[in-house]
């Protein structure tokens, strides 16, 4: 009974980073499972396409195996996780616009390889259900490329990976009356972005 | 409440950021008011979009792929740990840099003092000021031009005598040309060069300072840079007063606007000094009164307009207007 406990037992965010920190490599393993999707989505709805995203969350698992040992614990793990993703994405999106001026290159990213992969088999995929999913994911994406860069930061922060105001000040360097401004702002160009497209009769005032 | 500022806070009514008493004004406001109903149902129905159907999945490979990366990579040494987060304050940069410091600090209180080599330089010679000239004057050919020190500085209502020793031919101070506001433009570069002390004939206009007709070209200036995560500045306010800030908060509601400061909050006014003379203030005006603000803006000083106000933001009604306070006793 005691092992069944202990091999369901569920570690916190600091457990697994002292575990970490004692020479665990599984305990890195478990923290990359806990955050894949987020760190990943984070990526994809930022940088629009795929391939790009997934060479970047790869980026930031990595640089999170060799930065661990020196967090020092005084924000939330999620927090320091999502500095390093934003400060990746911003770094690949810098380096795509020098790349894309020197080439004469278009901006925004592959245009063979936009879909996100699904981990799991989608049983409604042969369904309606499946394919109205596809369509709103690509709807989303539109909508996010058509805002500018820190409006789309923001709503990625707040409306997808649902963070607070202050953890999004930290993890933008800006203060918090800045967030609700500019949430504010990118808010107001979404549903610019959004209208006529989705439904409003089913919210309720 | 006032419809502009129940639209003002329609987000943070969504997210439930706003204090008690604000959150039931906003739902009144919505219930009243059709057209802010309306506007709430469509930026509500956006976010619950986006919150439903933005999260993705990372691909299956994908952690595989990571652990792989990872494989070879060191595992931190436990023993050493506790050091590499009491050093992960600073940089190695900043470390190296003081490290360097200190030694440079310890040489120059060891070295004996009777060793040192001490050169004197001979003072240099007095510099005479330049005339100050309205922007409109074209300068002639042949006479030099320093740059403007500083940025905006206003004119004094100052007479160029040196106008009439140019026409005479004789050698003058460089002039500086102030650069008009209403002639600056968006993104032109500032243009530097070292200007020659001018000796006689031995006086030039670079070409490239030229407009075709041989006469100076009139510079302009770059426009203060945006803070990051502030916008970009529309006018710079030289007060003439320390409460120059409850002037900004007053020109604000007579226009039926509010004021905010660097940080978006409500402005709380409070006196500029020698020590604390710099201030970011966020007006944001109804378009129908942006006509009037510079005026308005002038009766408390100094002004000069950077860039004009932009639209007004969709979903907001008011133009955010950047005022940089810059207060010189």
């Amino acid at each position: 009974m005691f092992l069944i406990f202990g091999l369901a037992r569920e570690y916190s965010d600091d457990d697994l980073v002292r575990k970490f920190r004692a020479g665990d490599r599984g305990a890195f393993a478990q923290l990359v499972r806990r955050y894949q999707d987020r760190v990943y989505g984070m990526c994809y709805r930022w940088l629009g396409d795929a391939a790009t995203a997934e060479e970047v969350a790869q980026e930031v698992f990595i640089a999170l195996f060799k930065s661990l040992d020196r967090f020092r614990g005084e924000s939330s793990l999620s927090t320091w996780v999502y500095r390093i993703t934003v400060n990746h994405c911003k770094n690949r999106k810098t380096y795509q616009r020098r790349r894309a001026w020197d080439r004469h290159e278009p901006l925004e990213g592959n245009p063979r390889d936009d879909k996100p992969d699904r981990e799991i088999a989608d049983p409604s995929s042969e369904t309606d259900d499946g394919a109205m999913q596809e369509e709103a994911s690509v709807l989303v994406k539109d909508a996010l490329a058509s805002l500018g860069e820190e409006q789309r930061q923001i709503i990625i922060l707040r409306d997808i990976e649902d963070m607070d105001y202050e953890d999004i000040a930290e993890v933008l360097g800006v203060p918090r009356g800045t967030v609700k401004s500019r949430l504010h702002r990118a808010r107001g160009e979404l549903a610019k972005a959004l209208r006529n497209r989705i439904g409003k009769e089913d919210v309720k005032v | 409440m006032d419809e502009f500022f129940a639209r003002n806070r329609l987000s943070a009514y969504i997210d439930g950021e706003l204090p008690d008493n604000e959150m039931a004004e906003v739902a009144n406001s919505i219930e009243e008011n059709e057209e802010l109903r309306r506007e709430y149902k469509e930026v509500l129905a956006a976010v619950e979009f986006v919150r439903r159907h933005g999260p993705v999945s990372a691909p299956a490979r994908f952690h595989r792929n990571v652990m792989q990366a990872v494989d070879d990579l060191p595992l931190p040494d436990a023993r050493f740990s506790w050091i590499r987060r009491a050093f992960s304050r600073f940089s190695w940069e900043g470390l190296a840099v003081a490290a360097v410091a200190v030694t440079v600090l310890v040489l120059a209180w060891v070295a004996p003092q009777n060793h040192r080599q001490q050169t004197v330089q001979p003072a240099p010679a007095p510099v005479e000021a330049p005339a100050v000239v309205d922007a409109g004057t074209d300068v002639p050919e042949g006479e030099p031009v320093a740059e403007a020190p500083g940025v905006g500085v206003l004119p004094p209502d100052v007479a160029s005598s040196d106008l009439e020793a140019r026409g005479a031919g004789e050698p003058t101070a460089p002039v500086v040309r102030l650069v008009d506001p209403e002639r600056r433009t968006g993104a032109s570069t500032r243009r530097t060069a070292s200007i020659p002390t001018p000796t006689g004939d031995d006086v030039y206009v670079p070409d490239w300072d030229r407009n075709p007709e041989g006469t100076a070209r009139v510079e302009t200036v770059q426009p203060a840079p945006a803070v990051a995560g502030l916008g970009p500045v529309s006018y710079i306010l030289y007060p003439n007063y320390p409460d120059a800030l409850k002037g900004l908060s007053d020109v604000a509601y007579r226009l039926g606007g509010t004021a905010l400061d660097g940080s978006g909050e409500a402005l709380v006014p409070s006196d500029l000094t020698i020590e604390k003379n710099h201030a970011r203030v966020i007006l944001q005006v109804p378009p129908a009164q942006i006509g009037s603000l510079e005026t308005q803006l002038k009766t408390l000083g100094g002004v000069i307009c950077v860039q004009a106000p932009g639209p007004a933001a969709p979903g907001i009604g008011a133009i955010s207007v950047h005022v940089e306070v810059l207060y010189e006793p």
